[in-house]
């Protein structure tokens, strides 16, 4: 899946955060916006997913633009972009397996329920959450909920990957496999787009890095307010 | 969340209603709880109420009627007060302070967890997951509660009036229903059911405006309890305003 981000501006409460950003990730590229706690991120992110309309510019999802989409192009846009927030975003009131059937019932309405049963429960022995199961996720910890988080998000075999603060909540045994899974999904050609402030353990995978200036930064016009990079 | 108002709100989620049976294998779940949850553990609450309410009436009522030969009109009072006019308003005034501000509650803080974004990326539309099952569930729940806070009501009125003097259940009940007119089923259902709409519809929309922070849901509950009360009050004399306008007509 291919992202164009072009000419994105955004203020909230009328400060500007995000001025003028135009990026490409063509399929199968990896990109890491990074920037300091207040840079807008997590703006951008949720500007990417669609849960936030930008202000100023558009969004092009394999060279259409998001606002153009029909129906079922934004209904196949949904079910190909895997979203990981930086909360685990698990509906509280529902089961882990409950949480994990619902994109399954919402995109892939034909298969059985067994099948469907059959696809989570071989998400989360890959994640070793099988006995957590029946649980409520409201009762999980963190680390858990951030793991049955990205079990979420996978189970869909996404074509592309957005991941706000991967390797945040969870151990260090956790990071790795998040790291190596990381990986492996690039090398299958999914196309990957990560926020995060520990660049050090990502930046060997990205293509190319987007620095996110501060707000203040953007009002002096001082420093760059959003640098593109390609990675060696 | 939402940053419309309340009336495109509105329209939006009674426009869902039409497509409810596309996404039943998500929303199914959601509406069956809410029905166990407004219309079924409130079922206790409501039965208390009843009986008292019921018993109340006789205990206030039957005394000075006879002083003035005049006990007859205990029937038409207890379908007045129990069917019509108090019990309806008492039954919504319950699910709104029960399950109005647990919708509102839940709602927003699934905002602030950050549940509805969620949702959306999933490709799920919050209201037709979230808010046309509840709203459904809640209509359904409260013709469900008033049939029961009716029949509560009255056998709480039957038993007080064996106090007073013993009447035989057919007796009790034949002269009961002598006094029903079919228009007041239909008022008294169509004064829940819009009730009902209203309360979910309004909790629902305050828990979904809020932003972000969790100190704005109790703001929010404080705002829906209100303008729900208001919405009740509304319906309620509309409603009692057109029966008195359809029985005068008769």
């Amino acid at each position: 899946m291919k992202i164009e981000l072009r000419n994105i501006s955004h203020s909230l409460a009328e400060q500007p955060i995000l001025a003028n950003i135009s990026i490409t990730v063509e399929s199968g590229q990896c990109l890491l916006i990074t920037g300091r706690s207040g840079s807008g991120k997590s703006l951008l992110f949720s500007i990417i997913c669609d849960i936030t309309r930008p202000q100023q510019g558009t969004v092009l999802i394999d060279d259409i633009a998001m606002p153009a989409m029909t129906a079922l192009q934004y209904a196949r846009f949904r079910r190909d972009l895997g979203v990981i927030f930086q909360v685990s975003a698990l509906i509280s009131n529902l089961t882990l397996e409950e949480n994990l059937l619902l994109p399954l019932n919402r995109h892939h309405s034909r298969l059985s329920h067994d099948e469907k049963l059959q696809k989570v429960h071989g998400i989360c022995e890959e994640f070793g959450l099988t006995q957590y199961l029946d649980q409520r996720t409201d009762r999980l910890s963190s680390g858990l909920a951030s793991l049955a988080g990205l079990a979420r998000a996978l189970l869909m075999e996404p074509k592309a990957l957005i991941w706000d603060a991967p390797m945040a909540q969870v151990d260090r045994h956790w990071c790795r496999h998040e790291l190596a899974l990381l990986k492996h999904l690039k090398e299958k050609g999914t196309t990957l787009i990560l926020c995060s402030n520990r660049q050090e353990l990502i930046v060997s995978l990205a293509d190319q890095q987007l620095q996110l200036g501060l707000p203040e930064e953007l009002a002096s016009g001082g420093a760059h307010a959003a640098q593109a990079q390609k990675c060696q | 969340m939402i940053n419309y108002g309340f009336l495109p709100f509105s329209a939006y989620v009674v426009s869902d209603f039409l497509v409810f049976h596309r996404h039943r294998s998500i929303s199914l779940e959601i509406l069956l709880r809410q029905i166990r949850f407004t219309g079924v553990e409130a079922l206790g609450l409501v039965m208390l109420i009843a009986l008292l309410i019921g018993a109340l009436i006789i205990v206030q009522g039957y005394p000075l009627l006879s002083s003035i030969g005049q006990v007859k009109w205990i029937y038409a009072i207890l379908i007045s007060t129990i069917v019509r006019d108090l019990g309806p308003f008492i039954v919504c005034f319950v699910v709104l302070a029960r399950s109005g501000t647990a919708i509102t509650t839940e709602l927003g803080n699934m905002v602030v967890r950050k549940e509805i974004d969620a949702l959306i990326a999933m490709g799920v539309s919050p209201i037709s997951y979230l808010v046309a099952p509840r709203v459904l569930g809640m209509v359904a729940s409260l013709i469900l509660l008033m049939s029961y806070f009716v029949a509560c009501g009255i056998f709480g009125g039957y038993l007080v009036s064996n106090a007073f003097a013993s009447i035989p259940v057919s007796t009790f009940f034949v002269k009961l229903m002598a006094q029903l007119h079919w228009l007041d089923m239909v008022i008294m259902l169509a004064k829940v059911a819009f009730s009902g709409l209203m309360i979910s519809l309004i909790a629902s929309y305050h828990g979904l405006t809020v932003k972000s922070a969790i100190t704005e849901v109790p703001q929010r509950n404080i705002k829906a309890v209100g303008r729900g009360l208001i919405a009740l009050c509304i319906i309620h004399v509309l409603f009692t305003l057109l029966y008195f306008a359809l029985m005068s007509d008769w």
